[in-house]
């Protein structure tokens, strides 16, 4: 079996414009353009965008996550550079920024809908954006293959809970949080810092990291809905408004569907503050480990 | 008859072939001209206008001039059709679009190719080229198998529906002496037991590429008339286009194909449950089961129990081509589109000798192009 760094295959013809791009792939990043018009991300690198005809584009790192559309095993490639490692997966890969894009899967048994995440991957001379399974997905595989099919929530300490159902906690942040999250993290980011500095910025106050705000939401999760024993599968977050020092946040969840076979949830997931302005808004996909009778 | 557009006066049509040996393409062009022109009983002086297609690495750029010049012809309107699979349908509603806007009275439709051996190609230099081909994906094959996947995820849909579609295909190519699998009947076992190409797609749902021509005459419907001829009319006509990299469609499981026959059926007042031959582009087995579909002869995810339930023969209730469609005809590149107009002007002049539907009145005609991208419908009647 051929490697694929090895094989004599033809790479992107690349174009001024597209230049970053391939450079970013080069040192194993994805870089997406964004309009400043329309506020939606367009892939592939456009001279203008394709939605609003706006000139405003600007490269945006991305989070290199994202979701399998579709996917087929080439037993036959198209070009012949690739016959040395054939079967092979290609797929369509709906980013989590909006945009879809077509790239090589890392993947032995790709389903649609499985959650995927960057994996840069040189192919012939270049290193190319490829996809594969996020890590907590091949998790999740692994602890399925030894649980009953049957009962998806037997041993779960709170058991199985129900569509809608929803919890929150809230707590009041602190100075002492960002330097937790300092020590934790090493994010020494001057807005978290610099008071004189932060006042000059839109945010017009010292905030707290962004994991300080969401990480509220690993408590709901882990003490009340679903309860003990639940980690995230998958996250995606919007961040709203910005939160300083002193202020009452509020987790939310609400479950959007349970499974039956699995101990999965999906859940609809603010965070809001003293205010009731929504700093955080999105989803996430939990897993909640059997922890009765081990 | 007032509702016609414009009527199909004339059709021409080379027996596909496998490979071919120093043809050149205009020749072909011009072969399968002079069968049409004589089919419509007219004299090549009539044509005043050509429409026409890509010929990649024969005639990059001046296609219609260098047409003309090869079949002596000095069109008053003329044009290249650039719609991949859909260009032979979305030829017809242009000559009609052309005739009625005053430019010309005849007009010639021809697509062909040949396939000689070294079959030059000219190197693409396009967002496809660049995003797609260097992570492993080139040419078309993997686009449907995309396309298809993503319906079976959707859908639920067997590999087993989509495998009849293919064997239909062929048992409809046994009532054609023409077609390039005529004589080779596949049964659904066949097909899925023939080479994975690009997962789920087999080998026996793919066309086969060959050599061919086809050519149409449209002409005035009061023209047509004036001269006595037997003419099949254009009622309707739809068109769309969406995307052409199939990561950029706007949906894998619904295509372009659905406003566009919704628009064909518009103009004509005509319904889907209505037409007396389906003659619809069959690239690959999905592309029949979409079509299928967006035509609304079954819900969305239901074409399997459309395909178990109709035989598609010329004696069934829905015929569906009846020339065997190129999955058993073979698909002569870019002509290939126009075989399904062709053997709708067949049906409905009652010429479809072996395989002539009964009392022919209405034909739903198809195109696709690219990545289930481009798309033309066409709603064709029989003379009244």
């Amino acid at each position: 079996m051929s490697e694929l760094s090895d094989l004599k295959v033809p790479g992107p013809t690349t174009i001024a414009l597209t230049e970053p791009f391939w450079a970013a792939a080069e040192e194993g990043r994805l870089i997406l353009q964004h309009c400043r018009s329309c506020d939606r991300s367009v892939f592939y690198p456009r001279e203008i965008c394709p939605h609003c005809w706006s000139g405003g584009l600007e490269w945006r790192e991305a989070s290199g996550q994202g979701r399998l559309k579709s996917f087929s095993r080439i037993h036959r490639p198209g070009h012949p550079g690739w016959a040395p490692v054939a079967p092979y997966v290609v797929g369509l890969v709906e980013l989590a920024e909006g945009p879809t894009m077509l790239s090589h899967i890392l993947a032995d048994e790709p389903e649609v809908g499985m959650p995927l995440e960057l994996a840069p991957t040189r192919i012939g001379g270049r290193v190319l954006p490829c996809f594969r399974p996020q890590f907590h997905h091949q998790e999740e595989k692994t602890i399925m293959s030894d649980t009953k099919p049957k009962d998806g929530w037997a041993n779960v300490t709170r058991g199985k809970p129900s569509v809608g159902d929803t919890a929150e906690r809230s707590r009041k942040t602190s100075m002492d949080d960002i330097h937790a999250f300092t020590a934790m993290t090493g994010d020494r980011n001057p807005v978290h810092y610099d008071e004189e500095l932060a006042k000059k910025t839109p945010f017009g106050k010292l905030v707290v990291q962004g994991g300080i705000t969401t990480g509220i939401l690993n408590a709901v999760v882990a003490e009340d809905l679903p309860g003990p024993g639940t980690v995230f599968l998958n996250t995606n977050f919007n961040f709203k408004k910005a939160v300083g020092i002193d202020e009452t946040i509020i987790g939310r969840v609400e479950l959007t569907s349970v499974r039956d076979d699995k101990p999965i949830c999906q859940l609809a997931c603010t965070v809001t503050n003293q205010d009731g302005d929504v700093c955080v808004e999105g989803t996430a996909v939990t897993y909640t480990m059997p922890l009765e009778n081990l | 008859m007032s509702r016609s557009k414009a009527a199909l006066v004339g059709i021409g049509e080379l027996k596909p072939t496998r490979r071919t040996e120093g043809e050149s393409t205009l020749g072909m062009l011009a072969r399968c001209s002079a069968l049409a022109i004589a089919d419509a009983g007219l004299d090549k002086d009539a044509i005043d206008g050509l429409l026409v297609g890509p010929q990649v690495g024969e005639t990059p750029q001046h296609v219609p001039a260098t047409v003309s010049e090869y079949l002596g012809l000095a069109p008053t309107m003329s044009n290249l059709v650039d719609l991949g699979g859909a260009s032979g349908p979305g030829m017809i509603w242009r000559a009609a679009a052309a005739i009625g806007a005053g430019m010309c009275e005849t007009v010639l439709c021809v697509l062909g190719n040949h396939r000689n051996p070294e079959a030059p190609r000219s190197p693409n230099r396009n967002p496809i080229r660049e995003f797609d081909v260097p992570f492993g994906a080139s040419g078309a094959n993997v686009s449907y198998a995309l396309l298809m996947q993503a319906h079976m995820a959707a859908y639920g849909s067997r590999a087993e529906d989509f495998a009849l579609v293919a064997s239909r295909a062929r048992a409809n190519a046994q009532h054609n002496p023409d077609a390039i699998f005529y004589g080779q009947p596949a049964s659904v076992e066949d097909v899925l037991a023939s080479p994975m190409i690009a997962s789920p797609l087999h080998l026996f749902e793919i066309v086969m590429p060959v050599a061919g021509a086809e050519a149409v005459i449209v002409t005035a419907a009061k023209v047509a008339r004036e001269r006595g001829q037997k003419a099949v009319h254009l009622l309707g006509a739809g068109e769309k286009i969406t995307h052409r990299a199939v990561s950029q469609a706007p949906s894998l499981t619904s295509g372009p194909l659905k406003p566009a026959m919704a628009r064909a059926f518009a103009q004509s007042g005509t319904a889907a449950r209505q037409m007396s031959l389906l003659s619809l582009y069959d690239c690959y087995t999905i592309m029949v089961a979409a079509t299928i579909e967006d035509a609304g002869l079954a819900p969305p995810g239901g074409f399997g129990g459309f395909v178990r339930e109709q035989d598609f023969g010329p004696d069934g209730r829905y015929p569906l081509n009846t020339h065997g469609g190129q999955l058993g005809f073979g698909q002569p590149d870019l002509a290939g589109g126009m075989t399904h107009v062709v053997e709708a002007v067949r049906q409905l002049r009652g010429t479809a000798e072996g395989r002539q539907i009964r009392d022919p009145k209405l034909a739903l005609v198809t195109g696709n192009g690219a990545t289930m991208s481009e798309a033309v419908a066409l709603v064709l009647g029989a003379d009244e």
